[in-house]
């Protein structure tokens, strides 16, 4: 209790003198904010309800492909390798690409078999396959072994309602989906002293005193701050969703300098049992024009910033009657940054004929705890054994996504 | 009446489509055993009355004349119109939803015409009926006297999950709401079982309505066991999902879009199955899967499994597995009884000892806030009963929990650290100080001023310059129905007497709101 009390009063401004507010750049973090320089944010981007990976970066060099799904195949993908190309409606990924900080990994997933959605998030989330374990999220157990004294609230982010299982653990994780009326909303007068008893209260009460601390000086930080002390650079341009907007905010908070480590955002509807041919193109220029905007406005930023998009399973080879995919198996993971080692599709690639499949679905040829595993080593500086974070597993070494410096 | 009806049909169709592109977004997480919340702390609070526990438990929230009566007939007799919940008069609220919400009552081809009427006008009709059947439950909820039989509809609902966003659901949930988790709601579980089994919004939902002899799908074959009776480590095998699927071959809709399940067989799978160690050779095709409901209603462990889900219902997060047992052998001896498993439940120690051990979802947070400062004089069949629909609208939309808007077949969590984040608490927070200052905009047109209506019962309960212990005791009877710590009521004290001894009202409000959205409230 006296340590959660500490750490709110710290967090809270009381212990340090508060923020220290400068010039017209905006608000500027004193130095015990200014933390993990050596390692990158991390920004896990969850593609709810399967992509199809096959329709997003697709096999051009693989007859079996066009044979497979005679109604839905895409005939105009944007070339990237010669083998591969890109869904023409995520083209905003291309300029990505040609800047070598896109790395796409294809025919990755996972071991299990299992083909339901919220058995696949789970085992992806918790890195653990044992679904009859306790798990926690692979980066709340990261967040747990590497805290620190100077940790911030903003140290991991959620911009949903609920917290993602992957950052679901031990520290508790910021929940934000914006930045406007994060507040207490009440009578001027009695703004403070009401803020105040609540706090009180809440502090007596063991459910809630960690996550109304963690409120409070999230509250009294983001009051400080004006979105428009930091404005979207390089002529950004984010499109006009809910995904694009929580990016937008993410944006503010990162040049805010806030402490941020950890970040996850969810984009759904990618189930395309039925006619993928008109419910894919806005989502996925949503998904990849948002994205573009935001590796943009980041700017040089993404020198330190990784952005890891993943989804529970890949899509049925073959087409089905409606012109949709049913559930398959391996699918595709987007890694982008300056620390990418970018302008590559690293597959194994499984092929599409009858003999290499998974009841008619892709291979799994790359294990996504290989991703998750050399992403901590490499990325996130994890020092510890990877054993302890994603559990009966042995790393392989990486295949190479990641620069190590 | 029909006034109100238009307004809210307009705004209700935005977001129900705009609730239905949110909540995809939404992840599924939920249970974190390691930050489960420590009941040895809880049982510090001030200890709370029986009858409290049990109104809060069978409820949506408090009313003061829930209390009033329970504390006049006794906790006994009180369960027990509850369970008897068609000898409670309900007919005032159910003649006013009849009027505002006649869709619900349609059967689907009269659904169906009725939209196909609107295309011909050149209007999109075809949410009309599913955001009807939304609102009349969230009325339900709020204001029908049977209280326990809503909590029991909204269980099974939660247990039966579908998802009405998806396709035609968004017209066949209105048919499974009202044949067949209502009227089994406090009935019987095999009954239930039976009927949801030739639901046309389930077996659309699950897929089953394309299961055939040529084409198996074995969606629904692997839910009925996982999710609805013998729960995933209920000792089935890969075999027998398979083997079940072949069993409900051939169970499909109407063939003219009808109001019921049609069994077809010439898509049914005849061969010999064997489900569960059962041999099933049935000459009629349709026996097959009816067998296989039956054994499944058999099970012990499904006893267990629908022990286990209703006693985190009503007791804990984490199941007293001696409790979960008894109820589960309740669950055995009556062959499914409803009833019997909740006054086993009910009238077990584990339950008097449960108190502060479940958090108020989203429904049952907002539910109770409204139905905790109503004024008893805001009655039944006045204008002002509908008001607070569009603020439910909005916070379930937001918080997650719309009903029959969960997407995987799970149904929403029933579990605390699923619904406490940083920013659903901020969203109570503001909820509650909203409603106790009178400052909820009603989100329809800004003709209406909920904060009017809060205004009655806040006048009624306080006034200006009242002594802050007399305002402390009043939060304490009429609003939380139990004591703060001496901690906690020093802190609404000093609160009270910030700006001195003469206490104003904007003060007395901010207490209201601060007690509103503490721990005390927040809990059930």
């Amino acid at each position: 209790m006296e340590k959660n009390r500490r750490k709110f009063l710290k967090d809270s401004g009381l212990l340090t003198g508060g923020l220290v507010l400068a010039n017209s750049k905006g608000v500027v973090a004193d130095d015990e904010l200014k933390v993990n320089t050596d390692k990158d944010i991390i920004i896990c981007v969850f593609q709810r309800g399967a992509a199809d990976g096959l329709h997003s970066v697709v096999p051009h060099a693989e007859p079996d492909y066009f044979n497979r799904r005679p109604q839905t195949a895409v005939n105009d993908s944007i070339d990237l390798d010669g083998f591969f190309g890109l869904n023409p409606n995520l083209s905003a990924l291309k300029a990505i690409w040609d800047n070598g900080d896109l790395g796409i990994v294809h025919a990755v997933g996972s071991n299990s078999d299992s083909r339901s959605h919220f058995e696949a998030q789970d085992t992806m989330e918790y890195a653990d396959l044992d679904n009859n374990a306790i798990r926690t999220g692979w980066l709340s157990k990261f967040l747990t072994a590497t805290k620190a004294s100077d940790d911030t609230v903003f140290k991991s982010i959620s911009l949903n309602n609920a917290v993602q299982k992957s950052i679901l653990g031990e520290v508790e994780t910021l929940t934000l989906s914006s930045l406007s009326n994060f507040d207490i909303l009440t009578h001027e007068e009695i703004y403070g002293d009401t803020k105040q008893t609540m706090s009180g209260m809440f502090n007596n009460s063991d459910i809630f005193s960690d996550t109304s601390s963690v409120l409070v000086s999230a509250i009294d930080t983001i009051k400080q701050i004006n979105p428009n002390d930091f404005p979207i650079d390089n002529g950004a341009v984010y499109p006009n969703s809910g995904f694009a907007s929580k990016l937008r905010s993410l944006g503010v908070i990162i040049k805010a300098e806030l402490g941020t480590q950890i970040v996850c955002v969810d984009i759904g509807g990618w189930d395309h049992h039925n006619d993928i041919g008109s419910a894919y193109p806005n989502l996925a220029q949503n998904f990849s024009n948002a994205l573009l905007a935001f590796y943009q406005d980041m700017g040089e930023r993404m020198n330190n910033i990784t952005v890891l998009c993943m989804t529970e399973f890949g899509r049925r080879i073959a087409e089905n009657a409606s012109g949709g995919t049913d559930h398959g198996h391996g699918g595709v993971m987007y890694a982008i940054g300056k620390q990418v080692n970018g302008g590559q599709v690293y597959a194994d690639w499984p092929g599409l004929d009858e003999g290499n499949q998974n009841r008619g679905d892709l291979e799994v040829t790359t294990d996504f705890r290989e991703v998750f595993s050399e992403l901590l080593l490499k990325r996130l500086k994890y020092s510890g054994t990877i054993e302890d974070i994603i559990p009966d597993y042995d790393y392989q070494g990486g295949i190479g996504l990641f620069k190590s410096e | 009446m029909a006034n109100i009806n238009m307004i809210s049909r307009r705004n209700f169709f935005d977001s129900v489509f705009s609730a239905s592109t949110n909540l995809k977004l939404k992840s599924t997480s939920f249970l974190n055993p390691l930050k489960a919340y420590n009941s040895n702390v809880l049982k510090s609070l001030p200890p709370i009355e029986n009858e409290v526990l049990l109104l809060n438990r069978t409820s949506f929230g408090i009313k003061p004349a829930d209390y009033a009566r329970i504390k006049t007939i006794g906790v006994e007799n009180y369960l027990e119109q509850q369970l008897d919940y068609q000898s409670i008069d309900n007919s005032e609220l159910e003649d006013i939803l009849d009027q505002v919400y006649p869709m619900v009552d349609f059967s689907l081809t009269q659904i169906v015409e009725y939209i196909e009427e609107g295309n011909d006008l050149g209007e999109d009709r075809i949410a009309d009926a599913a955001i009807q059947l939304i609102s009349e439950t969230m009325i339900r909820q709020l204001y029908s006297k049977q209280q326990l039989f809503e909590v029991m509809v909204e269980f099974w609902t939660n247990h039966f999950n579908v998802d009405i966003a998806k396709g035609l659901d968004l017209i066949f949930k209105i048919h499974e709401d009202k044949h067949i988790i209502r009227p089994n709601s406090l009935g019987n579980f095999r009954e239930l079982l039976h009927a949801d089994s030739k639901s046309v919004a389930m077996l659309y939902y699950l897929d089953n309505f394309t299961n055939t002899k040529s084409g198996p799908n074995e969606n629904y074959a692997r839910e009925i066991m996982e999710l609805h009776t013998l729960g995933v480590n209920g000792g089935y095998t890969e075999d027998d999902v398979k083997e079940v699927a072949r069993c409900f071959t051939g169970w499909s809709l109407g063939a003219n879009g009808g109001d019921f399940f049609e069994f077809y067989d010439f898509d049914h799978d005849d061969g010999i199955k064997n489900v569960l160690g059962h041999v099933i050779d049935n000459q009629e095709g349709i026996l097959d899967g009816e067998q296989v409901v039956d054994i499944l209603a058999d099970s012990s462990a499904t006893a267990g499994f629908i022990a286990t889900k209703m006693v985190r219902r009503f007791c804990s997060d984490f199941p007293d597995s001696q409790l979960v047992k008894t109820v589960a052998k309740t669950y055995l001896s009556s062959d499914g009884d409803i009833q019997e498993m909740l006054r086993t439940i009910f009238h077990s120690r584990q339950f008097l000892d449960s108190v502060d051990s479940k958090f108020k979802r989203p429904i049952e947070f907002v539910s109770s806030l409204f139905r905790s400062i109503d004024s008893e004089s805001n009655q039944i069949n006045t204008e002002q009963m509908f008001y607070p629909l569009g603020v439910l609208f909005q916070e379930y939309e937001t918080s997650g929990q719309l009903p029959f808007f969960w997407s995987p077949p799970t149904g929403y969590p029933d579990i605390a650290s699923y619904w406490t984040s940083v920013s659903s608490l901020l969203k109570r927070i503001n909820l509650a100080n909203g409603i106790a200052h009178g400052d909820i905009e009603y989100p329809f047109d800004g003709n209406y001023d909920y904060g009017d209506v809060i205004g009655y019962r806040f006048d009624e309960l306080f006034e200006e310059n009242m002594a802050p212990l007399e305002i402390i005791n009043i939060l304490e009877t009429e609003i939380l129905y139990r004591q703060l710590t001496q901690e906690d009521s020093l802190l609404v004290e000093e609160f009270l007497l910030l700006d001195g001894e003469d206490v104003s009202v904007l003060r007395i409000r901010a207490a209201l709101g601060i007690v509103l959205s503490s721990t005390y409230f927040q809990l059930r």
